[in-house]
């Protein structure tokens, strides 16, 4: 059976940045039957991020994301080597994401060999605080329901 | 007033970017280091209960939780009147030291060490961990992943969550160790002792017998005399979850010792008009400026200064690595074995890497010590313990954490203070910058990437953390330069997209 990690990135205390986590906690109040999929939230990038999604065989990052060409709310799907160099997926102390999977390819970890990013545009990541701009919230739903019903066609499951 | 603006500074978390500006004839006049505020910390705190300190102080920051959580549960203790078992302590410190074994060993492979190892003037794309990798081959990379992963398997192990642990509460520790868990955490710690010697190694072999190197180290470039601080034990030793702060004079003789609870009759706060950060500095020195000196109120918190101000490493391998150090920079003796400063700032690389012995020998201590099982972990805590403030204090891996917290009689937040490891290097790290940068730039020249890295090492030898997690994708990381003449017209632009 396919192993897939679905990462809600972002910090939940800091305005439109918890997201992609409030999308991770909708995930996980739904019933999931018979599937091997880990949902797990995280304030984390670089080779942190890295070692979470050993021994996946996929993986879908849900993130917070500042573009300032698209208004809030806006849904932005990729995969992530469209966007190797996203900031979220950096830690100031150690490395970006890319540099940390071939770190982990090259001493023989087993990685994701996709990495899905479901991308929502946000406007206040500098606030701390549990409310969310209105229109990103309003997303939360639409990328809840196109991560399950990716996960569904991924997975095999119903 | 030409502005050379490096935007934002590689590898760090957010916009960090460093202003450079030059006067008429292109020296460096200042430079200006800035970072991106967040807002309401203390607001979304106030009206909260305070036990929830320290789950929502981790989440301040992806970087260093465990640092918070620690400073957290101990304002709790203050804060309750309640003094936890023993044993509770020294789980915590356990956990502690799997947190700095992790967070240096990354801070070595992955940041400060590639500048060494790869090169200073190398493509910043390869200045990484896995350029290390490349020049120094994969068995390094399996050993730092290895070191990673026990680390993080003992964080999780003793604080119940892998990221953000959840474990510390007032009173003492909300799980104990049993005796599966304390055998695996014993051979977990002499495998980071054997793993410390390896990584001085690689320092000794790559740095230290390295004359072009330890030129560099020993240079002007990097050199600050400053007051140092570091948490100290009864016998003036290093200890990073609990003690007395102590701060040295430039030249090493004792300014001030103090508990930290008294930290407000000690530290004061410098406002910039180019900077919503606040510098902290010596109240009894008082301000006089970016300078350096024992006139100038200017401390420094790092593992350098934590050193410096310390009579020596309470653990004996690590002692031998800190007599080795001073010997090595010439230092002389002063009383109760401390050793006169060392203000190279660029040999903190080594210092930091003493502490991972240090921290790496201490959990083999824990983990071995008898009473580390007992079951009796907590003291509980009844509301009408409150007694209004409560502060409590940790060496985080970058410097003196403080959490300060005050409530009403239910124990509801009125106002918080933290003073983060970093905040006590805003001055130094300001002052650094600006040395190197004149040092290095002349007649408005920016001539090349190692220069710029040059000037970058100056700021990332103080491991800053400016985390607040800022998203921002798609996009770079880039590193921009830009030459602004004195009516703002850009004349030249140096770009890295690392």
């Amino acid at each position: 059976m396919r192993r897939c990690l679905v990462v809600g990135l972002g910090n939940p205390i800091l305005s439109d940045d918890g997201v992609g986590v409030a999308v991770i906690h909708a995930l996980q109040q739904q019933k999931w039957t018979g599937t091997s999929i880990d949902f797990i939230e995280g304030n984390v990038g670089g080779l942190h991020l890295m070692e979470r999604l050993v021994g996946y065989d996929d993986a879908l990052i849900i993130d917070a994301m500042i573009t300032r060409t698209h208004p809030p709310g806006w849904i932005i799907r990729g995969d992530f080597g469209d966007w190797p160099g996203a900031r979220h997926t950096w830690s100031s102390h150690d490395t970006r994401l890319s540099v940390a999977l071939e770190l982990g390819l090259s001493i023989g970890m087993k990685l994701p060999a996709r990495i899905r990013v479901w991308g929502i545009e946000v406007r206040d990541v500098d606030t701390f605080g549990l409310t969310m701009t209105p229109e990103v919230a309003a997303a939360i739903p639409q990328v809840v329901r196109e991560v399950r019903e990716y996960l569904i066609l991924l997975c095999h499951i119903h | 007033m030409k502005r050379i603006t490096i935007d934002p500074v590689t590898r760090l978390e957010g916009h960090a970017k460093i202003d450079i500006f030059l006067d008429a004839e292109g020296e460096v006049a200042n430079t200006y280091f800035q970072v991106p505020e967040l807002r309401g910390f203390e607001s979304f705190c106030v009206g909260r209960q305070v036990e929830e300190m320290p789950v929502i102080t981790n989440r301040i920051c992806g970087v260093c939780p465990e640092a918070h959580h620690m400073a957290a549960v101990k304002a709790l203790d203050d804060l309750f009147g309640v003094e936890p078992p023993s044993v509770a302590k020294k789980v915590r410190e356990l956990l502690y030291m799997a947190f700095f074994i992790t967070d240096h060993t990354t801070h070595f492979y992955a940041l400060g060490g590639p500048d060494f190892v790869v090169g200073m003037d190398a493509p910043p794309a390869e200045r990484n961990l896995l350029g290390v990798i490349r020049k120094v081959g994969l068995e390094v990379g399996k050993k730092v992943m290895a070191c990673r992963a026990r680390n993080h398997h003992v964080i999780q192990m003793l604080g119940g969550r892998g990221i953000h642990p959840a474990a510390g509460v007032p009173g003492g520790w909300s799980k104990a160790v049993n005796e599966a868990e304390r055998l695996e955490i014993e051979a977990i710690a002499r495998a980071n002792i054997e793993f410390a010697h390896f990584t001085l190694k690689v320092f000794d072999d790559i740095v230290l017998n390295n004359k072009t190197f330890m030129e560099l180290v020993t240079s002007d470039l990097y050199l600050h005399r400053t007051y140092s601080m570091g948490t100290v034990d009864a016998r003036g030793q290093v200890n990073f979850y609990d003690g007395q702060i102590r701060v040295v004079d430039p030249d090493g003789l004792q300014f001030v010792h103090y508990d930290p609870k008294c930290y407000m009759d000690h530290l004061a706060e410098h406002l910039e008009p180019w900077s919503y950060l606040k510098f902290p500095y010596l109240k009894k020195i008082g301000w006089n400026g970016f300078v350096d000196g024992k006139q100038s109120g200017v401390y420094t918190a790092s593992p350098l200064s934590r050193l410096n101000v310390s009579n020596g490493m309470p653990t004996p391998q690590a002692q031998e690595e800190f007599e080795r150090f001073y010997a090595t920079f010439g230092a002389g003796t002063l009383d109760q074995g401390r050793r006169q400063p060392i203000h190279h700032r660029l040999a903190t690389h080594w210092a930091r890497l003493i502490e991972l012995l240090y921290a790496s020998e201490r959990m083999l201590e824990l983990a071995t010590d008898p009473e580390i099982t007992d079951p009796r972990i907590r003291i509980p805590v009844q509301t009408d313990q409150i007694r209004g403030v409560g502060i409590g204090s940790v060496e985080a891996p970058r410097g003196t954490l403080t959490h300060h917290y005050e409530t009403d009689s239910r124990g509801i937040l009125t106002r918080v203070n933290l003073i983060v490891g970093t905040t006590n290097n805003y001055a130094p790290i300001a002052m650094s910058t600006t040395r190197a940068a004149r040092g290095l730039i002349k007649k408005g020249k920016v001539v090349d990437q190692g220069l710029l890295n040059r000037i970058e090492m100056a700021f990332r030898l103080y491991d800053p953390c400016f985390s607040c997690a800022t998203h921002a994708l798609p996009g770079n990381m880039p590193m921009v330069v830009r030459l602004i003449d004195v009516e703002g017209k850009v004349v030249d632009t140096l770009r890295r997209d690392s």
